[in-house]
């Protein structure tokens, strides 16, 4: 546990410069520098110090020998035990003993992270027992250039409980951890992919529109491209701050909130302290992928007979009424007996007419994919110790996740990490220190030439006719599982290594100055090709079966007959043939190669002086002044060579056809940030900071370089006030405070600020090859200017009974101003999209809640709980439209003046249309009638009511026409048509908002109990509300029926009638809740699959995260082995999953078009990524 | 302690010095608009952008915007198995011109830099080759433009976001317009360069192009809007267009039909001025001649109203030829009394895979394609087709601008200005145009099939076709036939139905050849195709039109016209109030919009303003 790594007394924790803070407790870990390194923290009690040291001096002293053990009676390690008002100390040592020199009878203070502080009477050979300190009030925070004790923070900060939130886990990266860790930092997890990046938000989703809107992610104060190349064990604190006061030191790139993780330096003591952890875990798909079956087929079918298209129905793999009927006989027949991957047989399994492929077999797509079971692992060492002024600390780290694709011979995810630190005190005045940190990740993945449209998406693509991992004879097939198989591997590869070296100069007491340079590299190297397959080719029309010259002829059971048999056919095979799946040509196999990297160089130097005055030296203040300044560049090339000699083995020195350049980039950045902080308090009670940053950006025209950004906030601890003594034992903590500030953002496209013509290549060919173009030089803005991110922050922290509850609770108002965003639509005679510039506002309002209650009772039996809840929603207060009517201003504008962001406009679903809502004629059909709408005429069915109202708008008067089964809408203006009026808000026709698309009343649950050694621990996260209209065939019905995959939810849950051959109604399904089947041809929206209410996607959902059951064995037993402390512990994650999708196929967490490698990924269809998966897992923590 | 300080000081110091080089960095690699436009070599390297826009070819990959086969389905050519292709039918929401004011954006910056940035920078010739272009790109997009909305409004200058009253002005009058554009094209005709290398934009290309469009214009303003004076002009110019490339000599008819789509480097050829090349190695393919396979099947195909326009080798119709049997539609007898081009665009047997009409297209595939299939009964019965001819893999190339279309424009605006009593056509203009063209080399395979040169057309005894509308005199009627059998399935069919007001040929209920496919002897030549899977699916319409459904029994009279029960014609397009189906409206959206700013956008003539 973190709070026992480290000592520090209570009063010792004003607002110090994190690095020097964890070297100073380090070392104050030896008594020996204590003397030393006490007055540099704390310059107000040096006074105290003398004069006790004088009354000290005539007293006689003792050698003290003591023990410190907790409740449990295990020994507590490291901590502080002092001479009562001197800065005589020393620290327990692993078996907790500790030996101190005092005057007899002299008083002993002891204290220790996590524990309640105690004074005894010194005794020689005394055991003295901690409780456990509930509160988390003295716990120093780390924030921008400095920490602070939790109960003196003004800004809006967490911190977060780097044990309780990732150890245990089989995950792979601090990012997915930090999941509902902290109330108003939002995490998604999209997809599956092993080695992909979560996204990270913090205070709702968008904080600008043409920036980033992510949080500035800090490594030991320098930025980091990624989360995931931090090894979770090597972790020492995490702390996000979320409002501007807090962030605005950090300046421009701070905008949205900023995350700063501290790594782990030496600890430990003269003794090597060796820690061990690792976790095994089994990965399986977290959801069902439901694909439907025979009744996905009815429903093309259905959807070809409802739209009066001819027959045959479906794509490549066709279906009529008679090949409909021979896959329900083939179900009956073969259904038991023919397994998931037996090859393909013709004439049991499919037959050709001449002209199209029919298909009678149901092939299982999930089987051939998807790895069940996938095995993952990691092993985590850490070395520390220290001794003298010098300390280090040694991490080493291993992560091995295999990938969820089945076929694949290789589809995981490595990541090495090392990190190596040291500190050395030279004298009095100066430490210096040093790291340094490399970080190997690899993802190896099946590379089928394409990372934007990968064999996932074909998987949840074509119908279930098309044969999936199976062979046809002797052959395989063009198809996924196949070509996964027979992929080379392609890798993505991407190490990080950075060197820090720093000093702490201690000018005087109350005066440091700390400087650290960093460089760090980031190294991208993505290795590709692309080979020929060979295969069937089942997606054109089959060839004629020919065995030694003579067609061979089968029966219906697909064995080989002779041509004479009663029933025999001729037999058709798939063509066998070598094809590439981007090129088919000769040579166009290839090998690519893809490198960037990026240099960086990072300077923080900074000063802090300390001073207190008045009377009682009640006033205290704190100056702090610095600089930080950025500088970086980077290179990248991406190149190709064709024509492998070797296919299976890639390398350019084998490729002998044409070589080329596909794309080189270079550029470079700078940043340059002074900044100034004074902190005041007063009496412990009252709490005043001022921040102020003027930050200089590369990015910008001259003119628009620099910019000042100040930060305000103030607390009040109303508790220590007098009038609240009475209510102290209910409440025994509890502060007020408010925050403002405004911070500059540049993460816009410098693109923005001058005319740029896109570079690129043309595929007109001339005698030399693709020619080289010049873009349009964009339009830019005349009077563009920064746009600049305010925060307004009320917060309270209240805690009750003795600390055991606590509850912290944060309004925020974030204002976005002068945001940057597309000017007012304008005619698109201007040829382009209206520039962007400074037209926009948007308001965030948004609150958090954070409850947390412990409790151990007299049995020993421990219980914890944290619960978060937090909600935000943006509105844009001014966008490009603000000058134009209120009625006048477009639905279709995305950032339309006075909307909410992520609404969703859409018609009311009333319900499905019956057969008795329509009038019939003699002849059994619906009778025609014409209607004018908007001046023309249209034909449509007549319906059975005096007041019809008609949904000519999405028919076009032949085919496309209402009938039974289809969407009727609610007339909300009651015209009398469901219209789409002029798009306006003045006039959306039928259109209200249905929805919005941000998550909202995101809410997290972790509860905990330990007794006697066993621990548990359950963690649910959620989101309350999210709504969306999806995308692609797993989330509209009928996106694209003649494709046909089609959720198991769609087709059986469609209004159809069926007739038999004589035109008798056999079956029917009226009380539906998806409309009659159709064919939208690929786009989502259409005829009556308007986006509307009833089929909306809603995403809330609730997860258990996470379920561990630990058991830390007894000191006693562990002694005998050497060991000091080891736990082992059986740990679920993503184990339960409660959605309202209705059973799809789609993670609630998903978001369209998403992937680690595009942004339109898989067509941006939503759900058809690489699967999201839960993990079982087993893991082992030892202390050496 | 001061000695500890100074040195802080000086490192501080040293980091405030250094502020200017680390904000001082501008991009190394991104192009300015400030500091672009320094070199001849610049311009071009802009104007390239325009290449793919205007010469698209076969498209790329699997995008296509006006590839032949896949993009020009919609015309009196073609029989969809389903309803036919729909005229728009009421006012759309939202207008459908922005992409083509993208590139009216892109040339006039372009126009706009080289007069106002580069006058020291280009010699007076580049400046007239790079103006010359220019303005015949602002020329070509204005000309498509009016072709689909009649009157636009028109920009000769970049106009900037804040120009409001500029950006949302009413349409200028087409006249307006097009003398622009026939100024821009007087301009570049006049300047551009006659050689500017290989796959580059020269004189001959843009009289070429100028000649298409100024033959269209003119016909819209003899037909349309009954100005003579105005379509004069324009047929002058193509006159004057086609007079140039033809005088050069440096261009013939040399290369059989298929040839010219179905090569894979035609950039040098005679018969070709302007080619769009396709090459694997450099990743640049298309898909066009996938759908030409035989294999693939097609819901597209040719209709026999098309089948009936092909002249016949003695160089009449087929009602007036004195050939023997030219009644006899058989695929054979087709392909051997019918001009070459017949043979050249369709597979010479019968095949189920073009489900609407039987008759498969393969214009745009190469002759050795079908090598390996072999064909029986209307079906293919065995062997796979060539990787290169399947999906994307398509390498053969497109010649964008041809020879031959430039005769055939020349020879149409020629025979228009006689009949504004300007000039006259004389035989020897025949002679070096459509007979040229009737005289172009006939391949091997197609010889031996019995494919023969059409007669060449003698100015003295012009066919006397039944089928010609009255309106339009023999010499024109026998020209557009010579169009439409040299550009079925090319960009040409629909844009010409409606330049010359003759969009009633796509009315299937007054003509059931729309809607009917070729002759198809099922007992004998598609027997295959009489099994049970097709009861009730395969139907003919004999010669006296009567319709013969395939019932399991009836085999042998199943012998006349394919006519599956799925072609379906289409929906009344004729004088139907607030439809006119030869302008394209604007978006009742775009005319709100523009009336809530306090402007008007008038509606095209013929639609409905906005209501409801």
């Amino acid at each position: 546990m973190l709070a026992k790594s480290y000592y520090t007394t209570r009063h010792n924790t004003t607002l110090l410069p994190t690095i020097m803070i964890s070297i100073l407790y380090k070392t104050l870990l030896l008594p020996g520098i204590l003397v030393a390194a006490t007055p540099s923290m704390t310059g107000r009690e040096t006074g105290l110090v003398a004069e006790h040291a004088t009354t000290a001096a005539i007293q006689q002293i003792t050698s003290i020998r003591g023990r410190v053990v907790d409740q449990n009676g295990e020994p507590v390690i490291g901590a502080g035990v002092f001479q009562q008002g001197t800065r005589n100390g020393t620290v327990t040592d692993p078996s907790g003993n500790f030996t101190i020199d005092v005057p007899s009878g002299a008083s002993l203070q002891v204290s220790c992270m996590g524990y309640e502080d105690v004074t005894v009477t010194a005794s020689n050979g005394m055991l003295i027992i901690l409780k456990e300190d509930s509160e988390i009030l003295s716990e120093v925070v780390v924030v921008g250039y400095g920490a602070q004790r939790r109960a003196d923070i003004t800004g809006s900060v967490a911190s977060v409980d780097v044990g309780k939130t990732l150890e245990s886990r089989p995950i792979a990266d601090v990012g997915r951890g930090l999941q509902g860790a902290v109330a108003g930092m939002n995490v998604r997890v999209p997809t599956g992919e092993v080695g992909s990046d979560p996204i990270i938000k913090i205070r709702g989703q968008i904080g600008s529109i043409s920036g980033g809107s992510s949080p500035l992610i800090l490594l030991d104060n320098v930025e980091i491209p990624s989360i995931q190349l931090v090894n979770p064990d090597d972790i020492e604190s995490i702390t996000v701050l979320k409002d501007a006061a807090s962030a605005a030191i950090y300046g421009s790139k701070a905008a949205f909130g900023v995350v700063l993780i501290t790594t782990k330096t030496g600890t430990g003591g003269p003794k090597l302290r060796v820690t061990y952890s690792n976790n095994f875990s089994l990965q399986n798909p977290a959801r069902e992928i439901n694909i439907g079956g025979i009744e996905a087929l009815q429903y093309t079918y259905d959807a070809q007979v409802n739209r009066e298209s001819p027959m045959p129905a479906g794509g490549f793999w066709r279906i009529n009424a008679e090949s409909l009927e021979k896959a329900r006989e083939w179900q009956r027949l073969y259904g038991d007996t023919v397994a998931w991957n037996d090859p393909v047989v013709y004439g049991r399994d499919w037959y050709f007419d001449g002209i199209d492929k029919y298909g009678y077999r149901i092939y299982d797509g999930f089987k051939a994919m998807v790895r069940e079971w996938a095995p993952t692992m990691t092993h985590n060492l850490s070395v520390s110790g220290s001794e003298g002024g010098n300390s280090f600390n040694v991490g080493l780290g291993v992560l091995d996740q295999s990938g969820m694709t089945k076929p694949a011979p290789i589809d995981d995810f490595k990541r090495y990490n090392a990190s190596i630190s040291f500190t050395s005190e030279v004298n009095k005045y100066l430490t210096v220190r040093g790291s340094a940190m490399y970080s190997d990740r690899n993802k190896r993945y099946p590379g089928v030439g394409t990372t934007t449209a990968d064999p996932w998406l074909y998987l949840y693509r074509w119908s279930p006719l098309f044969p999936m991992g199976v062979m046809e004879r002797d052959h395989y097939l063009q198809e996924p599982a196949y070509e996964l198989m027979a992929s080379n591997t392609d890798n993505l590869r991407n190490r990080y290594f950075n060197l820090n070296l720093g000093t702490t100069i201690h000018i005087m007491d109350n005066w440091d100055f700390q400087l650290d340079y960093t460089y760090d590299r980031q190294m991208t190297d993505q290795n590709s090709s692309a080979v020929y397959y060979n295969a069937g080719e089942n997606w054109y029309n089959p060839i004629a079966w020919v065995e030694n010259g003579s067609q061979v002829y089968v029966n219906e059971r697909g064995e080989i007959v002779d041509s004479s048999t009663e029933g025999s056919m001729p037999a058709y095979t798939f063509n066998v043939r070598r094809y590439l799946n981007s090129n088919n040509t000769e040579k166009s196999d290839y090998v690519r190669n893809y490198s960037r990297n990026v240099d960086n160089n990072t300077i923080n130097a900074f000063t802090t002086y300390r001073l207190s005055l008045g009377q009682g030296k009640q006033h205290d203040f704190k100056f702090m002044l610095g600089t930080n300044i950025v500088t970086s560049s980077w290179s990248s090339y991406k190149i190709r060579k064709n024509g492998l000699i070797e296919p299976e083995n890639p390398q350019f020195a084998l490729a002998s056809g044409e070589q080329f350049i596909e794309g080189t980039d270079r550029d470079w950045a700078g940043r340059i940030g002074f900044f100034g902080r004074i902190n005041y308090s007063f009496a412990g009670r009252y709490f005043l900071e001022a921040n102020l940053r003027r930050d200089g950006s590369h990015k910008f025209p001259t003119d628009l370089q620099w910019k000042w950004f100040p930060a305000f906030s103030g607390g009040w601890i109303f508790t220590k006030e007098a009038f609240m003594e009475p209510v102290r034992n209910v409440m025994s903590f509890g502060k007020i405070r408010a925050s403002w500030g405004s911070v500059g953002d540049q993460t816009v496209s410098s693109s923005l600020y001058k005319s740029v013509l896109a570079n690129g290549q043309s595929n007109w060919l001339d005698a030399n090859g693709k020619v080289t173009t010049y873009g349009t030089p964009s339009l830019v803005d005349a009077d563009i200017t920064w746009q600049m991110i305010e925060t307004l922050d009320f917060g309270a922290d209240l805690r009750f009974w003795d600390d055991r509850l606590g509850l912290s609770f944060d309004w925020y108002r974030r204002d976005t101003k002068n945001m940057i965003i597309p000017g007012e639509s304008l005619p698109s005679t201007l040829g382009a999209s209206a520039p962007r510039g400074n037209y926009g506002n948007l308001r965030t309002n948004g609150w958090e809640l954070t409850l947390d209650f412990s409790h151990r009772f007299q049995s020993g039996l421990g219980i914890n709980m944290t619960a978060t809840l937090a909600d935000a929603t943006t509105m844009i207060t001014k966008g490009a439209d603000w000058a134009t009517p209120w009625e006048d201003r477009l639905l279709s504008t995305d950032y339309s003046t006075g909307r909410r962001y992520g609404d969703i406009y859409g018609y009311v679903t009333d319900r499905l249309f019956q057969r008795d809502d329509f009038v019939y004629g003699d002849d059994g059909k619906i009778v025609r009638e014409n209607v004018i709408y908007r001046g023309t005429l249209r034909s449509t069915n007549k319906q059975n009511t005096p007041n019809p109202v008609y949904q000519v708008e999405f028919e076009n008067g032949d085919k496309l026409v209402c009938a039974p089964g289809d969407v009727k809408f609610v007339d909300i203006d009651g015209d009398g048509y469901i219209s789409s009026g002029s798009g306006t808000n003045g006039n959306p026709g039928d259109r209200v908002v249905i929805g919005n698309t941000t998550p909202r009343y995101e809410y997290s649950l972790r509860l905990g109990a330990d007794w006697k050694g066993f621990d548990v621990s359950v963690f649910l996260q959620g989101i309350g509300k999210r709504k969306i209209w999806g995308s692609g065939q797993l989330a509209i019905p009928g996106w694209n029926a003649k494709e046909g995959a089609l959720p198991k939810t769609f087709t059986t849950d469609y209004w159809y009638e069926h007739y038999d051959s004589e035109g008798n109604l056999t079956d029917y399904n009226y009380d539906a809740f998806y409309p009659r089947a159709w064919d939208l041809g690929g786009s989502n929206t259409g005829f009556t699959m308007q986006t509307q209410s009833k089929y909306l996607l809603n995403m809330a959902y609730l997860r258990i995260k996470n379920i561990t059951v630990g058991y830390t064995l007894p000191r006693k037993l562990l002694k005998r082995i050497h060991l000091e402390q080891a736990r082992a512990y059986v740990s679920l994650e993503n184990f339960f999953t409660f959605d309202k999708l209705r059973g799809l196929p789609i993670d609630p967490e998903a978001i369209s078009g998403y992937s680690m490698f595009s942004t339109n990924y898989n067509l941006g269809r939503t759900g058809t990524g690489t699967p999201m998966f839960k993990s079982t897992s087993l893991g082992l923590q030892l202390t050496f | 302690m001061k000695i500890k300080i100074l040195p802080i000081l000086a490192i501080l110091a040293t980091l405030f010095c250094a502020c200017d080089k680390v904000l001082d960095r501008p991009s190394p690699t991104e192009a300015e608009d400030a500091k672009y436009w320094t070199s001849a070599e610049k311009v071009r390297l802009y104007a390239n952008g325009f290449y793919i826009h205007y010469f698209e070819g076969y498209g790329t990959g699997w995008t296509h915007n006006s590839a032949p086969l896949l993009d020009y389905t919609f015309d009196d050519n073609v029989v969809h198995m389903s309803t036919q292709g729909q005229f728009t039918r009421s006012v759309p929401t939202s207008t459908g011109w922005g992409d083509n004011y993208e590139w009216i954006r892109k040339v006039n910056v372009m126009i706009d830099r080289i007069d106002n940035r580069m006058t020291d920078i280009l010699t007076q010739e580049e400046y007239g080759h790079w103006m010359g272009i220019a303005r015949l790109f602002r020329g070509l997009e204005y000309a498509r433009l009016v072709n689909s909305y009649g009157d636009v409004p028109y920009y000769d200058h970049e106009v900037n976001n804040t120009e409001k009253d500029e950006l949302y002005k009413d349409r200028t009058p087409r006249s307006v317009v097009m003398d622009n554009v026939y100024d821009d094209f007087e301009y570049a005709f006049a300047n551009i360069r006659l050689n500017d290398g290989s796959q580059y934009i020269n004189r001959y290309v843009a009289a070429a192009l100028i000649c298409r469009w100024a033959l269209i214009e003119g016909s819209w303003q003899k037909y349309y809007y009954n100005n003579t004076s105005r379509a004069a002009k324009f047929f002058d110019m193509a006159v004057s267009c086609g007079d140039f490339i033809i005088g050069s000599g440096k261009y013939d008819i040399v290369l059989d039909f298929r040839s010219l789509f179905s090569s894979s480097d035609l950039t040098s050829s005679k018969d070709v001025i302007l080619y769009r090349k396709y090459d694997p190695a450099q990743g640049v393919t298309h898909c066009v001649a996938s759908y030409c396979n035989l294999s693939e099947p097609r819901a597209y195909g040719p209709n026999l109203d098309l089948i009936k326009a092909f002249i016949c080798t003695d160089g009449k119709d087929w009602q007036t030829s004195n050939l023997d049997d030219t009644d006899d539609f058989s695929l054979e007898n087709l392909v051997k009394t019918r001009d070459s081009r017949f043979e050249a665009s369709f597979y010479h047997k019968l095949i189920a895979t073009s489900k609407s009409c039987y008759l498969y297209p393969v214009k745009f595939i190469s002759r050795d394609a079908s090598a390996p299939l072999t064909i029986e009964e209307g079906e293919v019965k065995g062997g796979a087709v060539d990787v290169q001819y399947t999906s994307t893999n398509n390498t053969n190339g497109y010649p964008v601008l041809r020879y031959a279309e430039v005769l055939l424009n020349w020879i149409e605006a020629k025979a228009e200005l006689e009949t504004l009593g300007q000039g006259v056509v004389n035989q020897s203009d025949i002679d070096v145009s459509i007979n040229k063209i009737r005289s172009r080399p006939i391949a091997e395979e197609a010889q031996r099939l019995g494919v023969r040169e059409t007669a060449p057309m003698d100015l003295s005894s012009l066919p006397n076709d039944p089928a010609r509308d009255a309106d339009v005199p023999a010499l024109l009627w026998e020209i557009r036939r010579e169009r439409r059998m040299e550009f079925v399935f090319e960009f040409s069919r629909i844009i010409d139905l409606r330049r010359w007001k003759k969009l009633e040929y796509m009315d299937t209920d007054a003509n059931d050849d729309l809607l009917t496919g070729t002759w198809v002897n099922f007992p004998a030549e598609c027997s295959a195709q009489l099994k049970s899977d097709n009861v009730g699916k395969l139907r003919i319409k004999t010669k006296d039109g009567e319709f013969v459904s395939y019932d399991g029994t009836n085999g042998a009279r199943m012998v006349g016209f394919f006519y599956p029960k799925e072609n379906l014609g289409r929906l009344p397009f004729l004088n139907v109030p607030n439809i006119n189906p030869y302008l394209t409206p604007v978006g009742s959206n775009t005319i709100v919009d523009y009336s809530n700013k306090g402007y008007k956008l008038t509606q095209t003539e013929g639609w409905p303003d906005a209501s409801n």
